[in-house]
This record gives C-alpha cells, sequence and structure tokens, in this order.
C-alpha cells in the first residue's frame, strides 16, 4: 500500500475539482497499474493518478503539487522500457491518455501539431487515411504508445538513420513548466499559427528533450512530417561476417540513399517470430546477422539507381560472405513466413516480445567505429551468455551515420523465481562494459545514472543541477532521477 | 499466446510455417500434401534439413534419416525463386540445384515447393 500523505484527503478533494471525481482515484487497484513496468525496475508507490484533458487542468494539477510539494509524475503508456514513469518518491502520476487530440496538420510547412496522449496508431491512422502524402516514422513498439513521449526521450525510428533521434523532428512545444506557468519554445512562442522550427532563436528546446519529464509537462507538440515517395523498395538480408557486414552497413548509409536500415542477429528475428523465450538463439549453422533496408524514390529511374548501388554493395559484402543473401522483404517473407515483415510493419504489436511479462533493453548510442561497435557487440554477447539470456541485438545507423545506436532486447519472465534480479545483474554488468566503450543509455534508468554521475564531467553535473533547481525549485517533477533527490 | 509449433532454426521455422499455411489456406494443396509420403532433404549451403512427409502429416527437422530425395541448393536461390527471378527447373538445368538422390520423384518435390512461390 502506498504511504499516504498527511494531507491526503485534502489533496485528493482538490484534484477532484480540477478534473472531476471520475479522473482522480486513489484506489490501491488502479494505483498498482502505475507502480511498474515491463522493466526489471523496482516498482514505486504513486498516491494518486490524475487524467486531465486540457492544458489548463495540468496548469492547477502543477499548482497544486507546489503547494503541497507533491511529486508529480507525466505518464501516457507507460511503455518506455527504461522505469521513466515508475514514481521514485510516490506522489502523483499525471496519466495524459485524455489529452489525445491532433491539433492541425500543415501541409506546406510540413509538420503536425498534437497533445501528448496522441500514440502511434492515431497518427498512423490519421496519415495514411487523410494525408498520404506524408509519412511519420515509428519505433519498434506498440501502436498505443505515446508519441510525444518518443520524441522528447530522444527515440530512434524509421526514419532516424536519415535524419537522427526523435528530439530532432521536434520544431516545437508547449509545456507546463514546474511552476506553473505555460511556456512555447520554438516559433509558437511568437505566432500561434506558425510552429515551423526552433531556428534561428535562443533553442529552450533542450530544457525538456532527455529530461524524463523532471522540467514540466508537455501539453502539445509539433513534429515534421517528411514527404512520402511514390516507390518503396524494402529489402531483407541474410549474413554471417560482423566486421564486413557492419561496414556494409556503413558503407550503404553514407551513400544517402536509405530511409532505414536495420542490422540485427538472427536471435531478433526469432523472437519476433515468437519462438519461445530462452529459444531465440543462434544455432550452428545458421546465418548470423539479418538486416533490413528500406528505400524510396521519386521515380522508377531512381529506384532502379539506389536498388543497383545496394545490390553492388551486397556484391562487395559477398566476396568476404559468400553465403550471404540478398532479397526483397516480400520474397523473404514468403520463403520464411510474413513475421519477417513485421519488422516493415510498425507500429506493431510484436507479440514475441511482450508476452513473457518482463522486457529490458539496454539500448545506446554509440560510436560508429567499426572496431568499438565489434568489440563492443562481442563483449555484450558474452555477458548476455553467461547471466543466461537471449543475444537479440537491433542496432541502426542514425542521422546519415554520425552516431550508431546498439540495443539489446532482453526479454524475460517476471514469474521465474529470481529472474528479475539476474535480469538486474546483467543489465547493469552490460551498462558498464558498454558505458567503457563510450555508449550512452538512452532513456536512462536511474541506477545507471548514479553510475554515470560518478564519471560525468562535474560541471555539466553542476549545470544540470542548477537548471533543474531553477526550473523546480520544489522539485516536484519526476523526482529522484540524475542525482536530484 | 498462440503456442509456437515447428521448430526454431531460420530456415526450418519458415518453411514449417510455409506448409502449414499453404496446407490451411489451399485445399489441393492439403490433399495433395496429405497423400504424400516422402522424405525431402534440402541440403542448403548453410545447412541440411528434412522434410517428413507422412500421409496427413509432415515434419521439418535439422536429423536426416532415409530421404527419398537430396536437393542441394543455395539459400540465395531460393529467394530468387521466390523473387521471380528464376525458376526450380531453370536452376536444375544451370545445375544451381543439383538433384543428388531421387530424381525420379523430382516432379513430387516440384509440387511440394510450386505451390508456396505462387
Amino acid at each position: 500500500m502506498p504511504q499516504k500523505t498527511e494531507n491526503h484527503a485534502q489533496i485528493k478533494e482538490e484534484l477532484e475539482k480540477i478534473v472531476g471525481q471520475d479522473w482522480v482515484s486513489d484506489f490501491p487497484e488502479e494505483l498498482h497499474n502505475y507502480s511498474y513496468d515491463m522493466t526489471e525496475s523496482p516498482p514505486g508507490e504513486p498516491e494518486f493518478v490524475i487524467m486531465p484533458n486540457t492544458v489548463e487542468e495540468v496548469q492547477a494539477i502543477v499548482e497544486k503539487a507546489n503547494e503541497y510539494e507533491i511529486p508529480l509524475v507525466p505518464f501516457v503508456a507507460g511503455a518506455n522500457v527504461g522505469g521513466l514513469t515508475i514514481p521514485l518518491k510516490g506522489g502523483i502520476i499525471v496519466d495524459l491518455k485524455r489529452m489525445d487530440r491532433i491539433i492541425r496538420v500543415d501541409v506546406d510547412d510540413m509538420y503536425i501539431i498534437l497533445e501528448p496522449g496522441v500514440t502511434f496508431g492515431h497518427i498512423r491512422k490519421l496519415l495514411d487515411e487523410k494525408f498520404p502524402q506524408f509519412v511519420y516514422c515509428y519505433p519498434m513498439a506498440p501502436p498505443f504508445t505515446s508519441v510525444t513521449a518518443n520524441a522528447l526521450q530522444d527515440g530512434l525510428n524509421s526514419l532516424s538513420l536519415a535524419h537522427g533521434c526523435m528530439s530532432e523532428f521536434i520544431n516545437g512545444i508547449e509545456a507546463v513548466l514546474p511552476t506553473g506557468k505555460v511556456v512555447k519554445i520554438g516559433t509558437c512562442a511568437c505566432w500561434d499559427e506558425h510552429w515551423w522550427g526552433r531556428y534561428p532563436m535562443p533553442d529552450l528546446l533542450g530544457l525538456f528533450t532527455g529530461w524524463q519529464g523532471m522540467t514540466g509537462i508537455v501539453t502539445k507538440i509539433a513534429l515534421q512530417l517528411w514527404p512520402k515517395k511514390p516507390f518503396r523498395g524494402m529489402l531483407f538480408f541474410l549474413s554471417n561476417e560482423l566486421t564486413p557486414s557492419y561496414e556494409m552497413v556503413r558503407k550503404i548509409t553514407h551513400y544517402e540513399i536509405l530511409d532505414d536500415l536495420l542490422f540485427m542477429s538472427l536471435e531478433t528475428i526469432k523472437m519476433i517470430y515468437g519462438v519461445p523465450y530462452q529459444k531465440a538463439v543462434h544455432l550452428e549453422g545458421e546465418p548470423r546477422w539479418t538486416g533490413f533496408i528500406d528505400f524510396s524514390a521519386n521515380s522508377k529511374a531512381e529506384y532502379k539507381a539506389k536498388l543497383e548501388l545496394i545490390e553492388a554493395a551486397f556484391k562487395d559484402l559477398r566476396k568476404d560472405d559468400s553465403k550471404a543473401s540478398l532479397s526483397t522483404l516480400e520474397a523473404a517473407s514468403k520463403a520464411l513466413g510474413p513475421q519477417i515483415g513485421d519488422i516493415a510493419r510498425l507500429p506493431i504489436n510484436l507479440k514475441g516480445m511482450l508476452e513473457y511479462g518482463g522486457l529490458s533493453w539496454l539500448g545506446s548510442y554509440f560510436t560508429t567505429k567499426t572496431e568499438t561497435v565489434v568489440k563492443g557487440i562481442h563483449i555484450a554477447f558474452e555477458i548476455i551468455k553467461k547471466h543466461g539470456f537471449e543475444t537479440c541485438l537491433y542496432t541502426r545507423m542514425m542521422r546519415g551515420g554520425h552516431f550508431y545506436a546498439l540495443r539489446f532486447l532482453l526479454r524475460f519472465s517476471k514469474e521465474n523465481e529470481g529472474e528479475i534480479e539476474r535480469m538486474r545483474n546483467l543489465t547493469k554488468e552490460l551498462f558498464e562494459a558498454l558505458f567503457e566503450f563510450g555508449a550512452f543509455p538512452y532513456k536512462t534508468p536511474k541506477w545507471a545514472q548514479d553510475i554515470i554521475l560518478q564519471k560525468a564531467d562535474k560541471n555539466w553535473i553542476e549545470l544540470l543541477h542548477s537548471i533543474k533547481k531553477s526550473l523546480d525549485p520544489n522539485n516536484i517533477m519526476n523526482p529522484g532521477r540524475w542525482g536530484m533527490d | 499466446m498462440e503456442e509456437f509449433k515447428g521448430p526454431t532454426d531460420i530456415f526450418g521455422m519458415g518453411l514449417y510455417y510455409v506448409i502449414s499455411k499453404n496446407i490451411k489456406d489451399f485445399s489441393k494443396y492439403r490433399d495433395f500434401i496429405n497423400n504424400l509420403n516422402l522424405n525431402l532433404v534440402l541440403e542448403l549451403n548453410y545447412y541440411p534439413l528434412m522434410i517428413k512427409f507422412q500421409k496427413e502429416s509432415f515434419e521439418v527437422t535439422r536429423e536426416i534419416e532415409k530421404p527419398d530425395v537430396i536437393m542441394k541448393f543455395d539459400v540465395q536461390d531460393l529467394l530468387n525463386i521466390v523473387e521471380g527471378k528464376t525458376g526450380i527447373m531453370r536452376l536444375i538445368l544451370k545445375r544451381r540445384i543439383r538433384i543428388k538422390k531421387g530424381f525420379t520423384k523430382l516432379l513430387k518435390v516440384y509440387k511440394v515447393f510450386s505451390q508456396l512461390v505462387s
């Protein structure tokens, strides 16, 4: 049972006055859903959950939280796979699902403005039905996950190879500061009808991206859309040698012709396929690596030219890896099962990933240096196997090859005794090993933050803390993270 | 969660799924497979696989015993067939697919695969 503050009944009554009785709860059965997530992170103990519907209600909630100095944790789906919405200091979960309006799409400047409760399923449906000339991009996540949260947490999606992590797609935001003031960041600060960018003005977006909800609650966000080209190519490859395969990935990325390229271990495909837990392993003789290439073109000629470049790069790979194969994704799906194609049908509920109750994925952004990446993968695989888990690797070149996303999809069963503890031991050892190589974990869980704070530049830490203190003097916004208890 | 059936190696998994799906969706194919008694070995350039067709059931396994037909080929060629870039017969004639055993049963094998790649 969560510990109640002294003024619990009073606070509840005042919260109900803000949003209505139906949208506040302190029932243990309901709070339980917000106390944990799919990861190995220890559970928290929220005291209330509240569901506002407007920015004014969010403001009032924040003002109330300051009055009582009670923490607030913004929440939509809680699927961040990092324990970020598990309250570390109790308090109020601000569930933003009701704020699910899509405000508008600007067709000329190519952006969409939406509220934090809008999910990838919503945006996909809208674009497919009403704005087929545009694409957004999608993470390896179910359709019910939040577009805003993904962008604010520097997520990696299906256009990140070309354009970078998802915060790069943000044109502007409206946010309620920890003091209750509403602020706009970007050109929208000057004109409500213009949300086309953040330049050339002092860019304050960095006060909200990567901060895990510690600096305010974003109530609107403008995100870039991209033109949808008429011709699309989706390819699938299997390979065996890590270094030549990775070099091919890098080479094709540098051609600047791709929308996406995923490079994965075979175990990842097996997991996507639905192979049972602990059976997604690499068997003797099988291909070791696999990949998915996505590109688009404005004309048949452009399509053909891009395909020729990719095939030529692949032909070079086959000089070092004669068994490597390349085909259309469609052919691979026909030969190996349509589940192979699920990777291209995002957002999607990948059943093999989420069905055992537990999922952690130590994801980090990393250098692209071949030697470092290869060594990092080998070391990581040794550690994962040592702890008895599956080596499901999922990687992506980011922003044209400026950095690399290296991610290990670690599914586990929370029902098996001792497994949560084993997963904690694994993720800690994995993180420490990769951090030594220069890998920074995105959606950094608290336990990793504590380790990083021992190693990071002291002036950076000091600046971080002073900004947080300045914005949030009562430390109500998702407290307990980045050494800011 | 729906129970996972079949082998867990990548090619066995794929073949099992694809054959099962075609049996489920196409009655003529189902009738053909249900009357088939054949041990077919595919010697892929990665590892060999056996598909045991045993009237009314089939199994895909990496354990090879008593093959009736042995076909040796490259996974890239298999994908090229599915993609429509080439055909089984053309690859046999070019010796890209080698029939090491069971040439007389080739027509049955052709029927198994032509449905899968159609």
